[in-house]
């Protein structure tokens, strides 16, 4: 679970530096294929680690910028501002999951 | 068994992907909108705090210095002009980039690319009225006549260019995100597009096709007398008693007023906006405290986010200027530097014309033109649309001008009807920037009108003051040379005599200098009494604000800087002064509908107008006098003039201006508009006013709830939306005082987008504030920090640094940092 969420994290955040958000579902799917030893574990890691990177991320850059801007997307959007983080680390983690454990089945066929 | 669990498992992965990826109408896609690596969480930054660095990009030549200050105006410090129009283009695009990109979408009919289906109408009408025809020839005409100017232009566009190359699709601002695209790299025509727009929002009207409905409804005696050249209570740009010594050539025009072929209907839905303006006045040193002239200045526009100024100073050998600029055009278009001031007003003279066009047939390729067939020329428009079928046309150009609607009807005809040619004068080649160039460099007066030579469209009243105590102000543009009358209603297509031909020659431009009263002033009124020797048009701005403006002016005798912000928020209303003791009169003085309406005579009516009976006119924020004036004022012109106007074949006609209907009150009340049938009866004005009344009440009373609510903020709504109308990025029901018609021009969404206050003393000291911020990312504290003090009155001092080390000084010493000063409002 460790390795998994290492490669993950690790992985992601290099990937969508340079490529589109969706990239970070590769290094899921590796994780996968080399770390858990069970479905439901890869979906957990996967989960935890894309969605998690990602909530860490949007924390981060909202404490720099005082919480203005997240405010607005939130109005813009009719939610509250923890509706916004949830739909962040959501997107995140269930792509992170779905990929994560699909490539834990792909190296268990 | 597992491989195909794998690959259920992989397919949902792959179709979340997918439908992540996917915008659902105006709703982003998620994925890429919400994701923390590359989403809106990324455009912005951490909030802004004052720095003081050398600007580090390619292509400057030598060292820049930039001062960004602690409202996030750039201070520009460059050893030439090139470096430094690249620093501010680099500067202008950190801060508005998203701006830039949509301000020209929408001037050159480019929205449909981004929005889609929803915008081609409105890209196709800026493309069949030619903004592209103007922004191509005023591009070329600068390439070829003024070369050095155009590479100036060109290190602007460079800077704008370093920024949008440097920067990754997950710095983008907001906007670009919301609306899921990129923006193109800058082209040195855009800054046209920029002029373009604005000279469509100062002089892109005209009412020559409502007038001319009026004269074929009504006829010539009814439209001389509700519609007067020069209305009473004008008081005008230039004194009076200003004389002009020459005698101009005009032509005498042809006999009759030319009678259109018929086929002007078209549906009603846009007249021209009549309340657009702006203020602007000098006080000689002679009626100053410090003996130094006084300029002040504010531009009546739309109030957005991002605000339509940015400012900045501008600092390189041989200049040094503090002010705002347009984004996307380099320079300052209105400011000061260490010897002269400067300010504009709109100028409501009339510089389109509408005309009638004969085609030989269909395919419109020959017209009739001075008793010949003349050729067409034709434009092909392209819009592309996203998600859509691009739209394709052709669009007719004859030597007047482009012909935007071939056919009579459809909604979007608006002002110009079907088979009409518009001959505008921002179509013409100009070099306009010359004057920003120049007026950034001015020493004296002799330098202004150097500069004034240059500038064509929009034209503007020019308010100068400078350090040599000279004020002057220049009613400055390009104007035809008309015959009385020319360009009122639509223009004959066929005959020459109704072409331009010649332009008013700069010298005999309306201008006064140092007048015995010792102040100008403008606030786009009549820039001239009619004893001026050109014809400039028949329409300008309502008396109200200038007639103010000159009234304050006339009791200051040792005028502060104080006095000029003061004035800048006044709000007494001329147009209730003039009218509303006739109204509440009327109210007391029975008419034949006396005892039929519901609300006069009770409680509620007496209380209200009490106080509109002692009401001082002030337009204040929470004012309920303000409110019931308005809505009794709006009811009542509807009672008066919409039977007379109403058109039963759905012609565009024109009301007369709130100013006649003012002035026939009180000098016709019996005149024959105001004698009607209603319920069986003859009635006149008294009892339109008492129906008014009860009309205003029961209206404010369904709308505003409780007369204990009723303020008239909340009516007059003033606000600072967003450029995309986005509500949540916007400021709505500011507690402003003011009206369109006060002096502080608050209105809606329209209102003094840039209040400055300039005291020419040997050490130049300024004021200024517009509503909005610095920066465009609605991230950045700088956003939409500036809207309170504009909202309440309170100005920022604006710093014009001699020298980088006067920069650094007041970078390295926060507590010396002047702060932002609010004049005594209580005791005027």
């Amino acid at each position: 679970m460790k390795a998994a969420l290492v490669i993950i994290i690790l992985g992601s955040w290099g990937l969508q530096l340079i490529f589109p958000w969706w990239s970070g579902i590769i290094p899921c799917l590796i994780a996968g294929m080399l770390g858990p030893d069970r479905a439901w574990k890869a979906f957990v890691a996967g989960l935890i680690g894309l969605g998690g990177l990602w909530l860490v991320m949007a924390l981060s850059l909202d404490f720099q910028n005082e919480g203005m801007l997240v405010a607005k997307v939130s109005d813009l959007m009719s939610m509250q501002t923890w509706m916004i983080y949830t739909i962040t680390t959501l997107i995140g983690g269930i792509t992170g999951a779905m990929s994560c454990m699909t490539g834990y089945l792909i190296a268990a066929k | 068994m597992k491989w195909y669990k794998a690959a259920i498992s992989g397919t949902i992965t792959l179709l979340l992907v997918v439908l992540l990826n996917i915008r659902y109408g105006v709703v982003p896609a998620p994925g890429p909108f919400f994701n923390p690596v590359s989403g809106f969480w990324q455009s912005t930054n951490a909030q802004p705090e004052p720095s003081f660095s050398r600007l580090d990009i390619s292509g400057l030549q030598d060292e820049v210095y930039v001062l960004m200050d602690d409202r996030g105006v750039p201070h520009i410090f460059a050893e030439n002009d090139h470096d430094l129009y690249m620093a501010q283009g680099y500067v202008t695009a950190r801060d508005r980039l998203w701006q830039l990109d949509m301000q020209v979408r929408s001037s050159a009919g480019r929205l449909s690319e981004i929005l889609g289906k929803r915008t081609v109408d409105y890209d196709l009408f800026q493309r069949r009225i030619g903004m592209g025809f103007g922004a191509e020839n005023k591009h070329n005409y600068l390439r070829e006549h003024h070369p050095d100017l155009y590479r100036l232009a060109e290190a602007y566009s460079d800077g704008v260019n370093a920024y949008i190359d440097a920067l990754p699709n997950r710095e983008l601002p907001l906007e670009f995100k919301l609306f899921g695209y990129r923006p193109n790299r800058w082209e040195v025509i855009n800054m046209f597009y920029v002029q373009m727009a604005m000279a469509s929002t100062l002089n892109r009207t005209s009412s020559a096709h409502q007038m001319t409905n009026n004269l074929s409804k009504f006829g010539e005696e009814w439209v001389n007398k509700l519609f007067p050249h020069y209305p009473e209570f004008t008081d005008p740009i230039i004194p009076e008693e200003t004389r002009w010594d020459f005698t101009p050539e005009r032509p005498s025009g042809p006999d009759q007023i030319f009678r259109p072929s018929g086929a002007t209907s078209s549906i009603k839905i846009d007249t021209p906006d009549p309340n657009i303006g702006s203020n602007s006045w000098a006080v000689h040193g002679s009626r100053t405290e410090s003996g130094a002239p006084l300029l002040a200045n504010d531009m009546h526009l739309n109030t957005t986010l991002p605000a339509i100024w940015y400012e900045v100073q501008l600092n390189a050998p041989g200049v040094n200027v503090y002010g705002v600029s347009l984004p996307g055009t380099p320079g300052v278009i209105v400011g000061f530097n260490e010897n002269v001031s400067w300010g504009f007003t709109n100028s409501g003279a009339t510089v389109l014309d509408i005309f009638e066009i004969e085609f030989e047939d269909e395919s419109k390729e020959l017209y009739f033109h001075d008793n010949e067939w003349k050729s067409t020329n034709k434009r092909l428009e392209k819009v592309k649309v996203r998600g859509g079928r691009n739209v394709k046309e052709e669009v007719v150009y004859t030597h007047h001008g482009p012909v935007p609607f071939v056919e009579s009807a459809g909604n979007s005809s608006r002002w110009i009807p079907g088979g009409h040619a518009v001959r505008w004068v921002s179509h013409d080649p100009s070099a306009d920037i010359k004057t920003f160039y120049k007026l950034n460099r001015a020493a004296n007066y002799d330098d202004f009108l150097d500069a004034l030579r240059h500038f064509d469209s929009p034209a503007q009243n020019f308010t100068y003051a400078d350090r040599n105590n000279t004020i002057s102000l220049w009613h400055n543009g390009k104007f035809p040379v008309r015959w009385f009358g020319q360009g009122d209603f639509i223009s004959d297509g066929r005959d020459p005599q109704y072409d331009w031909e010649h332009f008013i020659p700069r010298e005999h431009l309306p201008h006064s200098t140092n007048p015995d009263r010792g102040y100008v002033s403008s606030a786009n009124q009549h820039p001239v009494t009619p004893h001026y020797p050109y014809y400039l048009g028949r329409t300008f701005a309502s008396f109200e604000r200038g007639a103010r403006i000159n009234e304050v002016l006339d009791t200051l005798h040792t005028a502060t800087p104080d006095d000029m912000m003061r004035l800048h928020m006044d709000a007494i209303s001329l147009h209730p002064r003039k009218i509303l003791p006739m109204m509440t009169i009327a109210m007391h003085t029975p008419g034949v509908e006396a005892g039929t309406t519901e609300i006069t005579g009770s409680e509620l009516t007496e209380m209200l107008l009490g106080e509109l009976e002692s009401w001082d006119y002030n337009m204040l924020a929470e004012s309920r006098p303000a409110m019931v004036f308005k809505r009794w004022w709006h009811e009542l012109a509807e009672i008066v003039w919409s039977d007379i106007f109403e058109d039963e074949s759905g012609r565009l006609l024109r009301f007369p201006d709130r100013v006649r209907l003012v002035e026939l009150m009180l000098h016709e009340p019996d005149a024959r508009w105001f004698r009607k049938q209603r319920n069986g009866r003859e009635v006149g004005l008294n009892d339109h006013i008492r129906l008014a009344f009860d009309r205003a009440v029961r209206h404010l009373e369904e709308n505003y709830g409780s007369p204990d609510d009723w303020e008239w903020y909340r009516m007059n709504n003033p606000n600072v939306a967003h450029l995309a109308n986005i509500e949540a990025l916007g400021h709505y029901y500011l507690k402003s005082d003011g009206a369109g018609e006060t002096v502080n021009a608050v209105r809606g969404s329209h209102g003094p987008s840039w209040r400055m206050v300039v005291s020419m003393e040997d050490e130049v000291r300024a004021w200024g504030v517009y509503p909005g911020g610095q920066s465009g990312d609605p991230g950045s504290r700088n956003y939409d920090n500036t809207i309170e003090a504009w909202t309440y009155g309170g100005f920022y001092p604006l710093n014009l640094f001699r020298n980088t080390d006067e920069a650094r000084e007041w970078f390295e010493n926060p507590e010396t940092r002047p702060a932002l000063h609010t004049p005594n409002y209580s005791d005027q």
